[in-house]
This record gives structure tokens, sequence and C-alpha cells, in this order.
């Protein structure tokens, strides 16, 4: 089955869930769902992703210049993102059993 | 929110060629994304393709990096997607930004135009209104690709950007209005139908609440159906517009008692009854006489075309409260007829008979009377002089004749013309 069309659903509650284990940088963010994972989430949908979030408040950003390679700019949970989180993982929680409920028994 | 060090981390960060030009080919599929935000964005894929090349083994080919994540365009396309950005304009768009910006403004001069020139009568500016309306209109209506090309106009997505977020007051607002389209829809119909009726056949608001009820529904239809195919907006809001001029007239003129159509405006003569001279001088009777000054009795008098002139029509009190005329006034006699008029003691509507009346013929060199005898006015006698009104006088310098007598020549007046 092609997971990608499902995680479009669901990659804000897993970005959102990634950065509550601690602030990261995008590529870390993608790090982190292959880590768990989600092998098919796209780089471009993931950093597409972060700045959405990013502009609907959910997010605050600072920058982290380094010694070599390049500066980074790491994103961070507010807490209207907690709340969000909160409420997807409740949605999401809510759903996985309906979804449990009608599938456990193929 | 610290945004601060972005400048900074443009400068340090040097990729390896074909990552840079990787960079390159995404920078130029979100050009037309606003600049601060596209410079984030690439500060953020510049350091990604940094990790990447570190991942990589240092120096990826551009294969290498296409391979993992797709083609730049793709690449810019899938971030548009999961960041809410706007999809890219075709490859056409650009260009087509003159177009389709000409079209917008020929549609807006256009309604603007309409509507000044409906409100001041001038039909030039109506007429040169719906010719840019005719020019703008194919461009938006062509094959879907016109609306795409508006709204990807710069000017427009950035008024789309600044539209409020759902649950704030100005959503709210908005929403209210929303609702309350179906009843613009009725109001519309019937401000066309004033339109129509008045440009066409005058005035008349029977004709306007009939031609309105059968617009009711074709509007509705108009207005559903562009609530599916946004491509109805680009004629139908400027149409609105024009609506809405017509309807402020109407309810203007509601308010200040004159006739509800904007036809009124460009018509100022209000049809008045009875006849006038000039339109300012009321003529209740017509007191023939003929070229040495004798007043003539039971003359019919004929316009151009062979009708009766009739001066009854404008004797308020001839008529009954249903405009025909009362008993007694004819509207077909022989001239003189005398006037009708209230009687100021008893109020009641009376008929007064022509009375005694002096008049100055013209002197005109071809007059064979008045070449002869020089100037001449006769007092005429009243033709049916039976009770005793006032005698009225008409023109210049006259002296009032005792019944039946022939007065002295007043000095001739011409014609005031």
């Amino acid at each position: 089955m092609d997971t990608s069309q499902l995680l479009k659903g669901v990659l804000d509650l897993a970005v959102l869930a990634v950065l509550d284990r601690g602030d990261g940088y995008g590529y870390e963010v993608v790090r982190g769902l292959r880590a768990a994972g989600l092998h098919e989430v796209g780089d471009a949908s993931v950093y597409g992703t972060l700045r959405r979030l990013y502009h609907a408040g959910l997010l605050t950003s600072y920058v982290v210049p380094s010694e070599e390679g390049p500066h980074r700019k790491y994103y961070s949970l507010n807490a209207p993102g907690r709340e969000r989180l909160e409420e997807l993982a409740k949605d999401w929680r809510a759903f996985a059993e309906t979804m449990e409920g009608l599938v456990g028994a193929a | 929110m610290s945004d601060d060090g972005t400048t900074q981390a443009r400068t340090t960060t040097q990729l390896s060629g074909p990552a840079e030009e990787y960079l390159d080919g995404v920078r130029a599929a979100l050009a037309d994304l606003p600049g601060p935000e596209v410079a984030e964005i690439l500060d953020e894929v510049r350091a990604h393709l940094a990790d990447l090349t570190t991942e990589l083994g240092g120096d990826p080919g551009t294969e290498e990096l296409t391979a993992r994540l797709g083609p730049p365009d793709a690449y810019a396309d899938e971030l548009r997607a999961a960041a809410g950005y706007p999809a890219a304009p075709g490859p056409e768009g650009r260009p087509r930004h003159g177009i389709a910006r000409l079209a917008v403004a020929a549609l807006v001069v256009s309604t603007l135009l309409l509507a000044s020139g409906l409100l001041a009568g001038e039909p030039g500016a109506i007429l040169l209104g719906l010719l840019l309306a005719a020019l703008g209109l194919p461009v938006v209506a062509r094959g879907g690709r016109g609306p795409a090309s508006i709204s990807a106009l710069p000017e427009v997505r950035r008024l789309a950007a600044h539209r409020p977020a759902p649950g704030t007051p100005g959503a709210m607002v908005l929403d209210f209005l929303a609702s309350l389209q179906p009843a613009w829809w009725v109001a519309r119909a019937f401000a066309a139908a004033a339109l129509v009726v008045g440009v066409l056949a005058g005035i008349g608001l029977g004709a306007v609440l009939l031609v309105g009820v059968l617009a009711v529904p074709v509007s509705v239809w108009v207005g559903r159906r562009s609530r599916r195919d946004r491509r109805w907006l680009w004629p139908v809001v400027p149409l609105n517009a024009l609506a809405a001029v017509v309807l402020f007239g109407l309810l203007a003129d509601g308010l200040t008692g004159s006739y509800p159509s904007p036809a009124s405006q460009s018509h100022p003569a209000v049809y008045q009854s009875g006849l006038w001279q000039d339109g300012e001088r009321e003529i209740r009777d017509i007191r023939p006489v003929d070229a040495a000054g004798n007043p003539l009795s039971d003359v019919y008098l004929f316009d151009q075309d062979g009708r009766p002139i009739d001066t009854s029509g404008g004797a308020e009190c001839a008529h009954n409260g249903d405009g025909r005329l009362s008993t007694g006034v004819e509207s077909n006699a022989p001239y003189p007829r005398g006037t009708w008029d209230y009687d100021p003691i008893t109020g009641e509507c009376r008929h007064v008979p022509p009375g005694p009346l002096v008049v100055a013929v013209p002197t005109t060199p071809t007059s064979t009377a008045g070449a002869t005898a020089g100037p001449t006015a006769t007092a005429a006698p009243g033709a049916g002089a039976t009770t005793a009104p006032p005698p009225t006088t008409a023109a210049a310098p006259t002296t009032a004749a005792p019944e039946g007598g022939p007065t002295t020549a007043p000095p001739p007046v011409p014609p005031t013309r």
C-alpha cells in the first residue's frame, strides 16, 4: 500500500510529535521521521510543513550559527503548538481505534 | 521568534556546483512567491542540500541529488503544497500578466464608466464602457486559463492573502455578508429591470416590478452558477457594481421623491398635462383673431399632423379623480372655449367663458391690413359674454374695452421672440 497518501493527513501530527521530543532543524525532523519508520515522507514536504506550522503560529524558530557547514534554523514547539499536538493526537487515537474496529476482524 | 542571522547563513555556506545548480532551480520555481519568504525557504533548502552533500559522500552529482529529492521543480511543488502556498503559475503565466492586468483594468474602468455614464445620463460614457467590457471579457472568459492567470497576478494574490482568518471578527462579518447573498440576487434583478425598463420604455413602476419578477430566477441562476464556476465572477462583478449604482440611484430618488428610475435623470422634462408654451407657461384657452385683430369664434385647431389641439387637459378641476373630463368639459369644442377653474367662493369647478380681450397683432410688411391701416388692434367683444368675469388683458400696454366697443389702437408690440 502506498502510505504517502495516508501520510498527507497526519504529517502535521508527525512533525509536531518529532518536535515535541526536542527542538530541531529541518533535516533533523526529516531524519526523526525516517528513524520512526516513515520512509516515504518527502524532504520538501517536511520543509513545507514546517513553514506552514511556523506561519500558523504553532512553532517558533531561531538560528544557530555553526563553524563549518550551514547555519541551522531550529524549530521549537510553543504553547499553541503543544495544544494543537494534543488535539491532533486525540483525533488520531479516536480515528485509529475506529479503523481498528473496522478492519480488526479482516 | 527570532529570524535574525539568516543573512549570515546565506553568505557563509558554499555549496558544491551541482547542489548550487539545484538550489537555483528551486529558486526559479519559487520566483512568484514573496521575496522574504523565498529567502527564508532557500536558506533552509541550502542547509538541506549541504546536509545531503555530506550524507552522500561530499560531492554528489546532479543525478544523485535528483534521485534523492526529485527534480528542482518537483521539490518546489512539493514544498508549495505542504506549506500551503499557491500553486505555481503555468509556464505562460508570467507573460500573460500583462494581458490579465489589462483585462482587469478594462473591466474596472468599464464598470466605472457605465456607472458614471448612467448617473450623469451620458450615453457616450455608457457606450464606451460597454465597448471596454466587450474587450476585457473574452480574455477572462477564455477556456479557464484566463481567470487562472488573473488569480496568479501578484496584486490579486496579495489581496487574497489579506482575507481574515476563520474565527476572527472580520471573517464573521464576511460570513454574514455572504449569507445575505440570495437577497442581493433578488435586489439586483430589480435593479436590472429598472435599468432595462427605464432605458427602453421610459418609466413605469409596474413594468419594473413585472420585469424584475421575471429577472429574479435568472439572477439566482447566475448567482448559483458563479458560486460553482468562479469564472462567472469576472462578468458578474462589474455588473453587480452597476446594479449597486442603479439601486443606490433608486434609493436616492426614492428619498428625494422624484421618479423611481435613473432614466428620469437623463430626461428631466416631466410629463405635464395640458398645453404648455416652452414648458413654463400654461395655455388654458386659445383666442384666435384674424390679421386685422378681429376675434374669431368657432375655430377648430389642429397640429402639424392634423390631430386636434386640446387645452382642457391642463385644467386641474376639469378632471375627475380618475383622469376623465368632468361633465360639461368637452375636449373637441371649438375655440375660444373659455377656461375652467375653481370658484373662489364656492370652491366648485366652474366654466369661465372667454372675456373681452385686446391683442396686438404684429405688423408685417406683407400684411395688407397692417400695411395700409397702420398698427391696429381691435377690442373684441366676448364671444358669449353672459356673466361678467374680470376682463383679461394680454400682451403690452392695452386698455380693456367696455363690452362690444372698439378702443384706440395701442402701439404695435412685436412678438417676444
